[in-house]
């Protein structure tokens, strides 16, 4: 562990530490702190007003919850684990979305690109040499980023969300999806394409 | 040789390490012979590295968010040790008269009710509103009782596995009256007080096994998702050693409990008021 890391992590043993004691000021520093990312998670299952409403009970939850850290994740990561959990609560009252079909690891847009063989019968073309940075430099292929990543399927938004930009365990994702760990990959994989296929369309026609 | 179609479906699992040798010997066998494959893999490692950058991990705090969950916490934190229920708006019941809307029945001179409420003070040591509340329909109190003493006294599931269901389900469908009785219930049969912390902020069952795990989540699943529920749940809660047998008493007890919150919750049903330090 680097220096700076170690310095991190006695820090954040300190903050838990006034936490359970129920220090307000720390609790304060926390929420400043911590519920940028927290809001982030509930938004990937929830409409802005509802996420927050969730991030806010979570808050109040934790006071009594804060006994039960083990420090076997970052405190952050923790605090977007149960607000996912009680955000996937909320999410079963107010809509149901259709499924993902579990059973097909390939997304629609890329299925039809292959032969009944299983042939690439349309392939994809080389990317180039751009980089994520170049692409990104793009103001308009981010829009479009933004508007496909928000007309996502809910688990595959959320799923992107809590395992790959907030790095959730597999295991809480799974538990609070309620999915196995092979559903969990193909949510993952769909999304994938499904922004690839996006992404490609974009470079293609330079439209959204 | 891997088709196309097959390393598409694996490039995912390839990019983030997920496969097992032999898989992966086969998929980067493929992919030095075929450059389609080489570019859809390239993409959407690509791909990867854009949503890694462009989604935002943080929110932007709105300020009346922020103001709000301070005075949340401020008010939580004032009221002292743990005590006092969280969302105040359950109906506990007391003697100043803020009576809940349908009263558990006290006074009887019915006998089958009587005998009934004789057996439930020998497993409970009292008559919760639960079932005081039914009494005033004793065919629907037999019944009820007789369901929690197969289900719950008697049985194969583990009274820790009955108990994690009946509170998991009820947090899900907002009965805090089932949820208060089934924490104490945990706590009875030895859960650490930090573990049931843990599980009722994440829903980590760190005091089960793993086919009781694997039972809670189906149990779970079929509360809130009954529509959309993944086949292979069923097949991982076999796989992790639990009979069909078992599979249907964890589902029986869900079937239960979400009555049961149902009942309880649309009646406003009072929690008695020496439960309510369990909220």
């Amino acid at each position: 562990m680097s220096e700076d890391m170690e310095q991190a992590a006695t820090e954040e043993q300190h903050l838990v530490g006034r936490l359970r004691q129920r220090d307000a000021s720390a609790y304060h520093e926390a929420v400043q702190r911590f519920s940028g990312s927290m809001l982030a998670t509930a938004r990937s299952m929830l409409d802005p007003a509802t996420a927050e409403d969730v991030v806010q009970e979570t808050w109040v939850a934790v006071i009594d919850a804060i006994d039960g850290f083990e420090g076997r994740s970052a405190l952050k990561t923790w605090l977007c684990t149960i607000t996912a959990n009680r955000a996937r609560n909320r999410l079963r009252k107010s809509n149901r979305e259709t499924l993902t079909d579990f059973q097909s690891p390939l997304d629609p847009s890329l299925e039809r690109r292959f032969n009944e063989g299983g042939s690439w019968a349309q392939p994809t073309p080389p990317w180039g040499s751009e980089s994520a940075d170049e692409l990104l430099s793009n103001e308009a292929l981010k829009e479009c980023l933004d508007k496909h990543f928000e007309a996502l399927p809910e688990t595959q938004r959320s799923v992107l969300m809590m395992r790959e930009i907030q790095q959730m365990e597999a295991d809480d994702v799974c538990r609070i999806l309620g999915l196995s760990s092979a559903n969990l990959r193909v949510s993952l994989h769909r999304a994938r394409q499904k922004l690839f296929t996006m992404i490609e369309g974009f470079r293609e026609t330079g439209e959204c | 040789m891997l088709k196309c179609h097959e390393v598409t479906a694996l490039a995912s699992d390839w990019l983030d390490g997920e496969l097992t040798v032999g898989q992966r010997m086969k998929v980067r066998l493929h992919l030095m012979m075929c450059r389609h494959c080489r570019n859809l893999v390239d993409g959407l490692a690509t791909t990867q590295r854009i949503l890694g950058q462009r989604v935002e991990s943080e929110a932007a705090i709105p300020d009346q968010f922020l103001q709000r969950t301070t005075s949340a916490l401020e008010a939580r934190l004032s009221e002292g040790a743990s005590q006092g229920p969280p969302n105040g708006n359950i109906a506990v019941s007391d003697a100043a008269g803020n009576d809940p809307a349908f009263h558990p029945l006290q006074e009887t001179s019915d006998d089958r009710v009587l005998a009934i409420f004789d057996e439930i003070r020998q497993k409970e040591g009292y008559v919760p509103n639960l079932f005081r509340t039914y009494a005033h329909n004793p065919d629907l109190l037999e019944q009820a009782w007789s369901r929690v003493k197969s289900l719950m006294y008697n049985g194969q599931l583990s009274p820790r596995l009955k108990n994690a269901i009946a509170t998991i389900v009820s947090q899900d469908n907002g009965c805090d009256y089932c949820v208060a009785h089934h924490k104490r219930m945990l706590k009875t049969l030895g859960v650490e007080p930090s573990d049931l912390s843990t599980f009722m902020a994440t829903s980590e069952p760190v005091f089960l096994g793993p086919m009781d795990a694997a039972l809670l989540q189906l149990a779970r699943e079929a509360n809130r998702n009954p529509h959309g529920m993944p086949p292979d749940l069923i097949a991982n809660t076999r796989a992790a050693g639990a009979s069909d047998s078992a599979v249907m008493e964890a589902i029986g007890v869900m079937e239960l409990y979400s009555s049961f919150n149902r009942m309880l919750d649309s009646l406003n049903v009072a929690l008695e008021p020496e439960m309510a330090s369990e909220l």
